[in-house]
């Protein structure tokens, strides 16, 4: 049996860990640069503040009922989320980290309802966040199971085994709140009059087949409780690394948009490094802002091949600037940037080069000395110099919490 | 104005020439061919900017004119037709061709000849002559090694290194790399480095011939002359890596084996090696061959042991190679006995056939692996 814990409202739960005062208040937190809301604390949800909405579209709502809101603190979220899967951790023999606020457990051991309430219990007196568990034959039916245990509030816990319970289940699960079915697939089984996950899983397969894609037989499977997803202990690395942001203001000057790409690409060969691993393809993508419709919209991408995979940030970052070099346009606003680093291979999987004139035993050391710098002395503290010189991205975070566990002069101090 | 000719003749012409237009293209009179009439010759042309086909037909006509005539179809037009003489009508008040045949009457539009792209001119231009059928294993024998890098298209073409003696054509992607030595007498040494279109073109063109070419180049462009046939083609600019450089003088382990018993070992291990490194490891102990590959991914592993027509002079090695790039060499050399030249798991690899008087040298740059 597989299980999802899923954490509540994550980003909300988080804000309230070290302020117990917002307790029952409502509360919201923004996405990059303010711009829409991400998390809602049930409180919110109540009140009628929609996932995804524009703030600016519920400023007298918020007002109005006094709704606290805070611009997202990766740094806060990512430490908690470290500590719930630590604690998840200890407790069963597998877990797969599915994002922040996911993951799946491993309960082919043994399962019932007080080991789940158990777990749960324990991450919240340890963390302070509050999860919900479900527990099914599948991973698909797993958040089936999780959608229910979020509706019994006391217990928090579902176990789905039986296959009676299954079909009643899917019988009232709507099929857009499927896991893998997004909006385009719901409309499209939506007109073919298919509106529960029952009358999915009821479907014949060939049919199927030849009307979506294999995804849509893969999830047609594990809705009858066979695995096509199976467990992953997240051994594996992961196959490609994305930084991407839209500014707080548009840009057009290359210089400015340089500092950015060279920010992001620093921020992707970090994260390569801590998996310990290496990239042979850089890909950099610009967008203008698409919802103005007035100006002409530009979305150039590029792909570049390194002649040996690199985790070096003078590397990455030279060759993010080559490919800015060949996309930009100064014909254009810029409204958002992204690298990707993919094609990752651990180091017994270099495929040296013939013309490579870098001394990489030197400069792994230079890398190591870097992230033990920054490490102790902050984010960015030694960069390079196409960085820029500011100390952070010009990005709006008006309402930010203090980094609690992850900056000594955050840390809370109590007067006795 | 008016020409007459034979429908299969200009058919074939056109074919011969149809290979460098890209469907597609920026500019849409790429996708035609120039027809240029000048006193009872018609010269046909092609181009995609970069590389320019060129053929000649006599005909009967007796004025100068030129027309560019859309490419797909012409070639399909002309198909329909057995061999007859057709004649073609130019009406430039009306920018059509009429074509009379035996049995009817045609008429398409054309564009204006002057507007198709001008042909390059060479200036201070040097030629060699070779052998087609020499300078075909020549650039079969290297052009799959160069690669396909946007950011060093040096390295996308194929490398001819012209000395008094001989001339070294080289490909290499960074991985591998392939030096094919052919003697040839030269005035002078020169070096220029050809694109892969054309060469691929003239791969297929070639291959039943065995007269002489002639390659005209100067800084910028080089121009194949073959019979009726001129092929342009710019040149890759920029310096190329200094290959020389990079071949190991002093890989001291050496292995004689049979190309056949090693492609045979590595086709059996390559289907259940990891998809994205094809990484297969050679364990070399006395004259023996361990030949071994792992995909932890889908839990599959393969080993194969080559222990006889093999000789070994060296130490006990361990090293590990892309198997693809590896096939793909071993694939290309024409004799069986190969010389395999190691040093250790982290210097390139150099590969010769042993009764090739040194003709070819391929080189691979191993994958890095940590015991």
């Amino acid at each position: 049996m597989i299980g999802l814990a899923d954490c509540n409202n994550f980003y909300a739960s988080c804000e309230r860990v070290f302020k117990p005062s917002l307790n029952n208040k409502p509360v919201v937190v923004l996405s990059n640069n303010d711009g829409c809301i991400i998390a809602r604390s049930n409180e919110s949800k109540r009140l009628g503040i929609k996932m995804g909405e524009p703030v600016f579209k519920v400023k007298n709502l918020i007002k109005e009922n006094n709704v606290r809101v805070f611009s997202t603190n990766f740094s806060l979220y990512g430490d908690l989320s470290k500590r719930v899967m630590t604690t998840l951790k200890s407790e069963v023999s597998s877990v797969e980290v599915y994002s922040i606020d996911e993951a799946f457990l491993d309960f082919s051991d043994h399962l019932n309802l007080d080991r789940l309430i158990y777990i749960r219990s324990k991450v919240k007196k340890w963390t302070g966040i509050p999860i919900s568990i479900g527990v099914a034959p599948t991973k698909t039916l797993a958040k089936v199971a999780n959608y229910l245990a979020k509706k019994h509030k006391e217990k928090g816990v579902f176990i789905l085994d039986d296959d009676d319970l299954i079909k009643k289940v899917l019988k009232d699960f709507s099929v857009q709140d499927l896991w893998g079915v997004g909006r385009r697939y719901s409309r499209k089984l939506n007109q073919l009059n298919i509106h529960n996950a029952l009358q999915l899983r009821n479907l014949d397969t060939d049919w199927l087949r030849k009307k979506f894609s294999i995804n849509m037989v893969r999830l047609q499977k594990e809705l009858k409780g066979e695995v096509s997803y199976s467990f992953d202990s997240n051994d594996s690395i992961r196959k490609s690394i994305c930084t991407s942001r839209s500014f707080a203001k548009e840009v057009r000057e290359f210089n400015t948009l340089k500092e950015y790409v060279s920010n992001f690409a620093v921020n992707c060969a970090s994260k390569l490094r801590k998996q310990k691993s290496y990239c042979s393809k850089l890909s950099l993508f610009l967008m203008t802002n698409r919802f103005k419709s007035n100006v002409k919209q530009y979305y150039p991408s590029i792909t570049l091949d390194f002649l040996t995979p690199t985790n070096d940030n003078l590397e990455i970052v030279t060759m993010a600037n080559k490919a800015l070099k060949r996309i930009y346009s100064s014909n254009f606003i810029y409204k958002k940037a992204g690298v990707v680093l993919h094609n990752t291979v651990l180091k017994e999987d270099i495929q040296m080069s013939l013309f490579d004139q870098i001394d990489r035993k030197k400069r792994a050391k230079l890398m190591c000395s870097i992230d033990y710098l920054n490490n102790i002395l902050g984010k960015n503290k030694v960069r390079v110099a196409s960085q820029g010189l500011k100390e952070n991205l010009d990005f709006k975070r008006n309402n930010l919490s203090p980094s609690y566990t992850t900056k000594y002069s955050d840390i809370l101090t109590i007067k006795i | 104005m008016k020409f007459i000719v034979s429908s299969q003749s200009l058919l074939r012409s056109l074919q011969l020439i149809s290979g460098v237009i890209s469907p597609n293209n920026a500019l849409p009179i790429l996708e035609n061919f120039l027809f240029e009439i000048d006193n009872g010759k018609l010269t046909l042309k092609s181009t995609d900017l970069d590389c320019t086909m060129e053929t000649h037909i006599k005909i009967e006509s007796d004025e100068n004119y030129s027309v560019a005539v859309d490419a797909k179809m012409i070639l399909e037009f002309l198909k329909a037709f057995p061999e007859q003489p057709l004649t073609f009508l130019i009406d430039s008040t009306k920018n059509i061709i009429k074509v009379h045949s035996e049995d009817g009457e045609y008429s398409f539009t054309y564009f204006d000849g002057n507007e198709f792209p001008k042909t390059p001119l060479l200036s201070e231009e040097k030629t060699i002559k070779i052998n087609s059928q020499t300078f075909l294993e020549s650039i079969n024998q290297t052009i799959f090694a160069a690669g396909n890098d946007e950011l060093r298209p040096v390295m996308s073409g194929v490398y001819c290194d012209i000395s008094s003696s001989n001339i070294n054509f080289v490909a290499t992607d960074a991985h591998k790399l392939i030096r094919h030595k052919i003697n040839e007498n030269s005035n002078e040494t020169n070096s220029f480095i050809l694109p892969k279109k054309p060469l691929n073109i003239i791969k297929n063109i070639f291959s039943e011939s065995s007269e002489d070419i002639e390659i005209s180049y100067d800084s910028s462009n080089a121009i194949f002359s073959f019979k009726d046939l001129v092929i342009y083609c710019r040149l890759v600019e920029g310096s190329y890596p200094n290959y020389e450089q990079v071949i190991p003088k002093d890989n001291s382990n050496e292995l004689i084996i049979s190309k056949k018993n090693l492609i045979s070992a590595l086709k059996k291990v390559m289907p259940l090696s990891n998809k994205s490194t094809n990484q297969v490891v050679f364990e070399i102990k006395g004259n023996s061959l361990n030949i071994s590959t792992i995909d932890s991914d889908v839990n599959s592993s393969a080993m194969s042991n080559i222990n006889s027509d093999i000789k070994y002079n060296g130490e006990d090695l361990k090293i590990a190679f892309n198997g693809k790039f590896l096939l793909e060499i071993l694939q290309s050399l024409k004799y069986n006995e190969l010389s395999i030249k190691l040093k250790t798991p982290a210097k390139a690899v150099t590969i010769e056939p042993n009764n090739d008087e040194n003709k070819t040298l391929a080189l691979i740059m191993p994958i890095m692996i940590t015991d």
